[in-house]
């Protein structure tokens, strides 16, 4: 599978490392090239230097051919704006945004956007530490 | 000050700080007094304060009463219940008025904001003194003029007097 | 008419004031606080400080009545995602985006949202109407009736020059109603007539017709 990640954070940079360890065909874009210092330098993809709100730098990045985009930039709106891009522009079959803010990522989920709101996810799993008896520790992922 | 401290909470407090500027007759002056209530213990403080003023130099009282208008509707939306509640209270200012010869007038008004109201009704009124009773508030576990307050201290161009409660008296709010 | 403007900047301000001064009912939406307390020092309660992509900012600020919601704050993505929260959530009839890059136009349209303005269109046309080189000019827009009155000059070297006027290909049902000669006499379009240097011709067309006409009449084609 043919991945596009927005964003070389620290999910952006891990997802698109784990992807290539399982032999997956990894692009990663960011607009600033000291992102890409948390890729290592075994990285097998491609990392390239562009803003994913340009959709001549995705396709640089080869958008077209993309089978997952995946938008986790620091900026709700950057990451919802290129993942309708990636959908309805560039027909992407598989597109997911991450969101910070838990009520943006509602309204675009109604709209059929894949969204993945962090701070709910973290407070569930965080509920989960708290009231599961069984054997999470602090620290587990 | 010794004074005002040992009649706290009586019936006579407005005449020892009256005495403060002198006794009776060393209150200053002013033609024009605008108290807006705001909700708080001190509204009738507020008023009986202006009263004395205004009586003292024969000049009338203005009551605002104003209400909140959420954006989510126009600012002319019917607001019954609040409308009733303000116009009873006023007209309970106005039938219980104690002063002859000075004027009490009133005044219900729909704003966004009560600071910003404020501040126009006294220029508009020519208020040339503006009584504010507040209480003393906490938010987020500090003190909080409030905004409203905030902006009449910040922008009203007549000269302000604020009463505010003691501390431990709402000290539960 | 309540319009949200979204975005406290030099634009958001100045059309908060233009549009209070025309009597609608104004909120302008700032995020940041201190530009929110400069702007608030004009705008009075028209002002609101908050982040207009934010679901609860837009319920607290009545965005649900609202006719129109303009997003002009200085970032495409926050100016689409606000009118596009605006527009599903909120149901605005209208929404209207600043684009600061001008690729961005066909994006926001697919995405839904109604209107767009960039600052490289609005001097682009401001420009157009000082070129020469364009002289299809409205005289008249005939309101109510989606019609207006246009009129060109025929030039040395203009495409209507010796064509005869009844078999000029117009778009829609564009006409020509009048022709003024150089001696300042009138003609109507009748059979035969050819056109020469120096006439003016008036055109009755409808306004989205009127760029298929003005290639017709001037053989410039629209951008």
């Amino acid at each position: 599978m043919r991945f596009l990640i927005m964003g070389c954070g620290r999910v952006g940079s891990g997802l698109a490392r784990s992807l290539t360890d399982e032999g997956h065909d990894v692009t990663i874009i960011d607009v600033r090239q000291d992102a890409f210092r948390r890729l290592t330098a075994q990285f097998r993809g491609n990392a390239i230097i562009g803003d994913g709100l340009d959709s001549a730098a995705l396709q640089r990045a080869g958008i077209e051919n993309a089978d997952v985009f995946v938008s986790v930039t620091q900026g709700d709106n950057r990451n919802l704006m290129a993942a309708q891009v990636a959908k309805h522009i560039f027909k992407v079959p598989r597109v997911i945004a991450r969101v910070y803010d838990d009520s943006r990522a509602d309204v675009f989920r109604e709209l059929g956007l894949q969204t993945l709101s962090s701070p709910r996810f973290v407070t569930g799993l965080m509920r989960e530490m708290i009231f599961d008896e069984s054997d999470i520790t602090p620290g587990d992922e | 000050m010794r004074n005002l401290r040992r009649q706290t909470g009586s019936g006579s407090w407005v005449e020892s700080f009256a005495s403060l500027f002198g006794g009776k007759g060393g209150l200053p002056t002013a033609q024009t007094v605008l108290v807006p209530l705001v909700g708080s213990s001190l509204d009738e403080s507020a008023l009986k304060v202006a009263g004395e003023v205004a009586r003292e130099s024969s000049g009338r009282v203005h009551v605002l009463y104003i209400i909140e208008v959420p954006r989510a509707v126009p600012l002319d939306a019917p607001m019954d219940e609040q409308v009733r509640n303000g116009e009873r209270i006023l007209k309970d200012i106005e039938d219980h008025w104690p002063h002859k010869k000075t004027s009490v007038a009133t005044e219900l008004l729909q704003a966004r904001q009560a600071g910003p109201a404020i501040v126009t009704e006294a220029v508009e009124r020519g208020a040339d003194l503006v009584i504010m009773g507040i209480d003393h508030e906490r938010r987020y576990g500090d003190y909080s003029l409030g905004s409203s307050t905030a902006h009449v201290l910040q922008h009203v161009p007549s000269a302000l007097w604020i009463l505010r409660a003691p501390i431990n008296q709402n000290g539960a709010r | 008419m309540y319009v949200i403007v979204a975005g406290g900047g030099k634009v958001g301000f100045g059309l908060s004031q233009a549009l209070l001064a025309n009597g609608d009912e104004v909120l302008c939406i700032e995020k940041d606080a201190h530009r929110c307390a400069v702007i608030a020092e004009d705008l009075g309660s028209a002002s609101y400080q908050g982040d207009c992509c934010e679901v609860s900012v837009l319920e607290d600020t009545g965005t649900g009545r609202a006719d129109v919601f303009v997003a002009v704050t200085g970032d495409d993505a926050d100016n689409l995602i606000a009118c596009q929260v605006a527009k599903a959530r909120f149901r605005v009839p209208r929404t209207v985006a600043r684009i600061n890059d001008p690729r961005n136009r066909e994006i926001f349209s697919i995405l839904g949202v109604d209107a767009t303005v960039n600052s490289t269109d609005v001097i682009m046309s401001q420009i157009a109407q000082e070129m020469p080189s364009q002289p299809l000019t409205q005289v008249l827009s005939l309101r109510g009736t989606g019609r207006e009155l246009c009129q060109v000059e025929v030039t040395a070297d203009s495409p209507l020059l010796g064509e005869e006027v009844n078999l000029l290909r117009l778009p829609g049902d564009s006409e020509i109603i009048l022709i003024v000669c150089a001696d300042q006499s009138v003609r109507t379009p009748e059979n035969g007539l050819q056109l020469e240097a120096g006439q003016v011709v008036l055109a009755l067309t409808r306004e989205e017709q009127e760029p298929a006409l003005r290639e017709a009449l001037t053989g410039v084609a629209p951008e």
